[in-house]
């Protein structure tokens, strides 16, 4: 059973030479040979996912792997394919969205669980659960411009992770906090997966990649390249990117191969 | 649909809340700001007209509407692009935020309203007219037609900027067209025939001012009727414009 299939999606952007907003340039514009470039992000793409994997999806920076996942969590609206999903979808592109600096940490709570599609019943529910997990007891009355960045994505995260979706799509949203905090989100990203929830995320850390996802994509030129051995694929975007191999998974990798970009 | 009124709950607690939150008066402020200005308009206008307290009441139901009216279109202009970066990582019924912002204006406008009718007791009126009912009606459509407004201009906004340039002249030359400082009938009768063709503002202030005023005669029921289905189907023709435009356009924010 899918829970995600995705088939000949395509999805370019207009890029116009020069970007009219003004009335006056309209009207000039109208005279002109208009002069728009499309980029091409996605061409004709297709997969899917099944219920319970977790999908890594890698590529150069610019090559269309957050413009695939805007397009899964409907953002953006494709050009021309289909993409059909199964169960509730929840998108987490970036951690904290909405939040407001003017607002105190229990307000943000609850501005921006519900964005992300929590009923405030709900979350006053589970409110304790959230501060304690983000480890904010102390300064939950606090307006979050008094919080460190730390302490903010660390609230960010604790709140977006106790929606309770069946696919969760994840933009970069790993290693948040210090060490002991990111211990704990991979116990939550483990608890998640055990639980059969469809992950899909993207990331630039590939040694993430290989340690939590089934599968690779591969995002370059358009096409998405499917993976089932991460590692192989892992290595096909080092190739791309003109670097060595990584070692097989059970050797872990140095330092410094986590940071490619 | 939990979430849905949640949402809109939330945009409008939080942004009637921020406007406020640097001040030491906060939220006091909602109250001071119309209490001055029509303070002043009173002293001045009877003062300097001796009594006509009455005139000053009726203007001022007239700079109340056209408040409500510029800050809501005002409102309405900017809305989308406030809530950008919410509406470029989430996908949620984007009306919401058309909504909240017109409840803001609309909050706006009946403690405008509840102030001056604290005025009106003061002078010895009664707060609302024998007909209340035409009041209630004119605010109703005044409200719908904000929505309209703002569910085509937010969209429209998003790629063409100068609309804002545009908006800001035409409510200026609205604010002129509608009889807040004279009386229509003052007006050469094929010009007052005009503004009220296509000016709504001259017939929905002529409706509330019936509601307040039991000298004041109310429009004829079928020119009530026309204007009520105009703006029903300008709303609902927003609703879909918003609608149906809106999905393409996460990409040119």
């Amino acid at each position: 059973m899918y829970a995600i299939k995705v088939s000949n999606l395509s999805k370019s952007f207009k890029i116009p030479h020069h970007k009219q907003t003004s009335f006056v340039e309209y009207l000039l514009g109208l005279f002109k040979k208009k002069q728009v470039d499309t980029l091409k992000v996605l061409d004709n793409v297709s997969f899917s996912i099944e219920q319970g994997e977790t999908v890594g999806i890698i590529g150069q920076n610019g090559s269309g792997k957050s413009t695939l996942l805007k397009l899964l969590a409907s953002i953006y609206s494709p050009d021309k394919g289909e993409i059909k999903t199964k169960g509730r979808v929840v998108p987490f592109l970036e951690l904290g969205v909405g939040f407001n600096p003017e607002l105190t940490g229990r307000e943000n709570v609850f501005l921006n669980g519900i964005i992300l599609g929590m009923p405030r019943k709900y979350l006053k529910k589970k409110f304790d659960e959230i501060v304690a997990f983000a480890e904010l007891e102390r300064f939950i009355d606090l307006r979050l411009k008094n919080y460190s960045s730390g302490m903010q994505v660390r609230l960010a995260f604790s709140i977006a992770f106790m929606s309770d979706a069946d696919i969760y799509l994840l933009d970069e949203v790993f290693s948040v906090g210090d060490i002991a905090f990111q211990e704990k989100s991979k116990k939550i990203f483990q608890g998640l997966k055990a639980r059969k929830k469809t992950l899909v995320l993207v990331s630039h850390s590939l040694n993430t990649v290989r340690e939590f996802c089934e599968k690779v994509f591969l995002v370059t030129d358009g096409a998405v390249k499917e993976y089932t051995d991460t590692t192989e694929g892992v290595n096909a975007y080092r190739k791309v990117m003109g670097q060595e191999p990584l070692p097989p998974l059970p050797l872990v990798p140095s330092k410094e191969e986590t940071s490619v970009m | 649909m939990n979430n849905y009124l949640d949402l809109l709950r939330e945009f409008f607690v939080t942004d009637f809340k921020l406007r406020y939150k640097h001040s030491y008066l906060g939220l006091l402020w909602v109250v001071i700001k119309p209490l001055a200005y029509y303070a002043v308009l009173f002293t001045i206008w009877t003062s300097l007209f001796g009594n006509t307290v009455n005139f000053a009441s009726y203007l001022m139901v007239g700079i109340l509407v056209i408040t409500y009216f510029s800050e809501g279109v005002q409102y309405g202009l900017q809305c989308l692009q406030n809530k950008r970066h919410i509406i470029l990582k989430v996908n949620f019924s984007r009306e919401i935020v058309i909504f909240s912002t017109i409840a803001i204006a609309t909050v706006n406008y009946l403690i405008n309203f509840t102030i001056y009718g604290i005025f009106r007791t003061v002078t010895h009126e009664h707060i609302f007219g024998t007909n209340w009912g035409y009041f209630v009606l004119g605010l109703v459509l005044l409200t719908e037609l904000l929505l309209g407004i703002a569910f085509f201009i937010s969209v429209v906004s998003i790629r063409l900027t100068d609309i804002k340039h545009l908006v800001e002249l035409l409510l200026q030359l609205i604010f002129w067209a509608t009889p807040i400082f004279y009386k229509i009938e003052r007006l050469p009768s094929n010009i007052a025939h005009y503004l009220t063709l296509f000016n709504p503002l001259v017939l929905i202030l002529d409706i509330m001012r019936a509601g307040l005023f039991n000298d004041h005669a109310p429009p004829s029921v079928s020119s009530i009727l026309i204007i009520a289905m105009n703006i029903s189907i300008f709303t609902i023709l927003g609703y879909f414009y918003f609608k149906k435009s809106l999905p393409k356009l996460a990409e040119y924010f």
